[in-house]
């Protein structure tokens, strides 16, 4: 009986050792089926989530995020990403009035350099905290502001 | 008084060789991915030299029936030559060893294996992955990287610790360098400590949405890549991660000879040790054999044995299948085991059963990494800048 | 209404009372590895810390609640302390009895009337501490109890809201299925202790 209970037992030695080769020679194949999973996408607050709205602003493409939850379940911390293009390359100074949802009143006003870095964030309701990130992204500048929920 | 051999291979070199044969194979499939490109002599030394090298330690390994004296040249020199290779990749790329706001918002950090303790609560709640690394595509995407923790965790469980993690040769090594630890007496009890840092850790990664330990702990990141420091916040996160190294990967591992950092801190191996009983292998005592000298207790680097370990006839599920406790046994009472067979029989299937995947994991991480290394230090010798 | 509105606030947010309050109280009842009766009766009084926390709340924000919240400057600063006194408590927790694990047997407690009080006093004070902490789902309460505009209002709206989330700290007693494993006991300790430090830290910076 001993002697029959360990066939599998061997077996599954057996299986354990084609694992590592497999594994590492089917990776990219695996990693594929894998990534097409529900969960297998980046979290909103290091992807910066959905679009909600893209527009022309003299002339910069602005692309404005939805705020998404900061911490997990119902908190109160938001992050928002808004994205400044422009054809060619950036200006020197971005200086923009943005209005996030979209209420006709502007939320905040962000003065970027682009060339150092250097940014600056004025609230101008309540909800907005502060500038989170501020980075040039390939050709792209994004910032990330910490918003409170409404 | 001399050991009793207890492996067919053990003395022999003709069954060595044998069963080494099929390792050649293996490691040239690895290390080469196809013919070996021997285009340039840079090229040429550095796949030679791997390839022998690996071929070697395997050897010895069967030949002399020491498994950890071998697998630790191995794996402490794969850690060796991954931060050396990391890091100057690095640098080429990004010009340093820092990552920018810049990688963190173009989700553009790699994805390592100590991660995936603080994705799965978030994952489960979230249905999305709380790390700023790319899903799949580029150097170590998350998708690519938790296949490879799944494999392995099915096939060796917590074996990867001692046989495939480009980190725990720091401590592995480290804990080598003193000849007789200064601290003799190590309690037991703290090989559970990275089991509350892997609780705590997971449940405030999910709280947060951000993978602590990564943050704030990881002690790894010293020999990697870690925030450049431009707020108090990064600085206290800097002055953490440097302290632990210090402290868990050098001055303690060589204080007491055991891996200090894999023990107490790495909540990957505490996860691993959950997984521990999913693979074939692990660890026996023979009761019969023993002599209770307890040299096993002292040379485990894990504190995964202990005098009511050894009445249990095996080690706790900390254990990381090394094989030093094997090696230290005098009366050869200690040894591989497949699950399910019977306890006392059949040592050097068990052994050769388990060499075959712990070492072929081992070649998959060093293959490519010692040629890439080798590859810089020639260039360092011929041109004096190893970033060229 | 207040008695609805408190009841499915709290089932509506009690995930989140239970992410905030499972580092404090999951090792707690790991580290103590009782029976699940003697769970229960940690939860319960961990719940009664938590429910004192609640009404002591509730009577305050009808009084100045609505002022403490409109002071900006000050609301770090009782957070700070709240967390302070939370990871002084989870370090103590932690570090007492720990002998008794490394050793055997307790140096730190020799009479067991010493620990029954001890045992006593520190889930409902967890309780009390966790209650006090000005999670989102617990600003949300104050927030809403200042709208019923009276101080028995703010208290029943504070009791139901109790009442709604702690539906979800049902199960944790059954942690206690793992008695009898020391192992599980130690690693509730060393969890306290490392909760204990990350929340002094959170404690710390906030005050300054």
């Amino acid at each position: 009986m001993k002697k029959l209970l360990a066939i599998p037992a061997y077996l599954w030695a057996v299986v354990c050792l084609l694992i590592i080769p497999v594994t590492f020679i089917r990776n990219d194949t695996f990693a594929e089926q894998l990534a097409t999973l529900s969960f297998m996408k980046v979290h909103p607050v290091y992807s910066g989530g959905e679009l909600n709205r893209k527009y022309q602003q003299d002339s910069l493409t602005i692309s404005v995020n939805k705020p998404v939850s900061a911490t997990l379940l119902g908190s109160r911390k938001q992050q928002l990403q808004v994205t400044f293009s422009q054809k060619g390359h950036l200006p020197g100074i971005i200086d923009q009035t943005i209005d996030y949802d979209f209420d006709a009143n502007p939320d905040f006003k962000v003065t970027i350099n682009t060339a150092s870095g250097e940014t600056q964030l004025t609230p101008l309701v309540s909800d907005v905290r502060s500038c989170l990130a501020s980075s040039k992204v390939k050709e792209d500048w994004v910032i990330r502001v910490n918003l409170d929920k409404k | 008084m001399k050991k009793p051999r207890v492996y067919a291979t053990e003395g022999s070199i003709w069954k060595s060789i044998l069963l080494t044969f099929p390792m050649i194979l293996l490691i040239l499939l690895f290390t080469a991915g196809g013919p070996p490109d021997l285009s340039t002599p840079e090229k040429s030394i550095a796949f030679l030299t791997t390839f022998f090298f690996l071929i070697t330690l395997f050897f010895l390994i069967l030949y002399t029936g020491k498994t950890d004296r071998y697998r630790a040249i191995g794996f402490v020199t794969l850690a060796l030559f991954f931060a050396l290779t990391f890091i100057v990749n690095l640098i080429k790329a990004r010009g340093s060893m820092t990552f920018s706001q810049e990688n963190l918002l173009a989700c553009e950090i790699p994805f390592c294996h100590i991660v995936t303790t603080m994705i799965i609560i978030p994952a489960v709640i979230t249905n999305s992955i709380i790390f700023p690394g790319s899903i799949i595509g580029g150097f170590a995407s998350i998708a690519s990287m938790l296949v490879i923790v799944i494999g392995v965790s099915l096939a060796l469980g917590r074996g990867f610790c001692s046989w495939g993690c480009f980190y725990g040769g720091w401590d592995d090594g480290t804990s080598r360098l003193a000849h007789k630890p200064r601290i003799k007496k190590v309690n037991p009890v703290f090989r559970w400590f990275s089991f509350a840092v892997l609780l705590v850790i997971a449940l405030i990664s999910a709280m947060t949405l951000n993978p602590a330990y990564c943050d704030w702990l990881c002690p790894f990141k010293t020999v990697t890549e870690f925030e450049k420091v431009t707020s108090f916040s990064i600085l206290m996160k800097t002055i953490v991660f440097l302290s632990l190294f210090v402290a868990l990967v050098i001055i303690l591992p060589v204080l007491t000879g055991k891996r200090f950092q894999c023990t107490t801190l790495c909540p990957m191996g505490a996860l691993l040790s959950l997984t521990n009983k999913i693979n074939a292998f692990d660890v026996r005592i023979n009761k019969e054999n023993c002599s209770s000298c307890e040299k096993c207790v002292k040379a485990c680097p894990t504190l995964s044995l202990t005098a009511e370990d050894m009445t249990a006839g095996r080690p706790s599920i900390t254990c990381m299948k090394c094989g030093k406790c094997i090696d230290a046994c005098t009366k050869s009472a200690i040894h591989y085991h497949i699950k399910g067979t019977p306890n006392n029989k059949n040592y050097s299937w068990a052994r050769n059963l388990f060499l075959y995947p712990a070492f072929l994991l081992l070649v998959v991480f060093l293959g490519g990494t010692m040629q890439s290394g080798i590859i810089l230090l020639i260039n360092l010798i011929k041109t004096g800048n190893l970033i060229y | 209404m207040g008695n609805s509105a408190g009841f499915l606030l709290g089932l509506s947010t009690g995930v989140v009372c239970l992410a905030y309050c499972g580092p404090v109280l999951v090792p707690y009842l790991m580290g103590e590895a009782k029976s699940i009766y003697g769970n229960i009766g940690s939860v319960i009084l961990f719940l009664i810390g938590r429910l004192v926390a609640y009404l002591m709340i509730g009577l305050l924000s009808g009084i100045i609640g609505s002022r403490l919240l409109q002071l900006s400057a000050l609301k770090p600063v009782f957070m700070g302390i709240i967390y302070i006194l939370l990871a002084i408590m989870l370090v103590i927790y932690g570090l007492y009895r720990f002998q008794e694990i490394c050793l055997g047997r307790s140096r730190l407690l020799g009479k067991k009337s010493t620990s029954r009080r001890w045992s006593f006093w520190l889930p409902m004070a967890g309780g009390f501490a966790t209650g006090m902490n000005l999670c989102p789902p617990f600003l949300l309460a104050i927030t809403e109890s200042i709208k019923t505009g009276e101080i028995a209002g703010s208290i029943l709206f504070f009791f139901t809201f109790f009442l709604g989330t702690t539906v979800y700290f049902i199960p944790l007693p059954f942690i206690g299925f793992f008695r009898r494993q020391q192992a599980l006991r130690i690693i509730g300790k060393f969890a306290a202790i490392l909760a204990g430090i990350i929340y002094l830290y959170k404690g710390i910076i906030m005050i300054i």
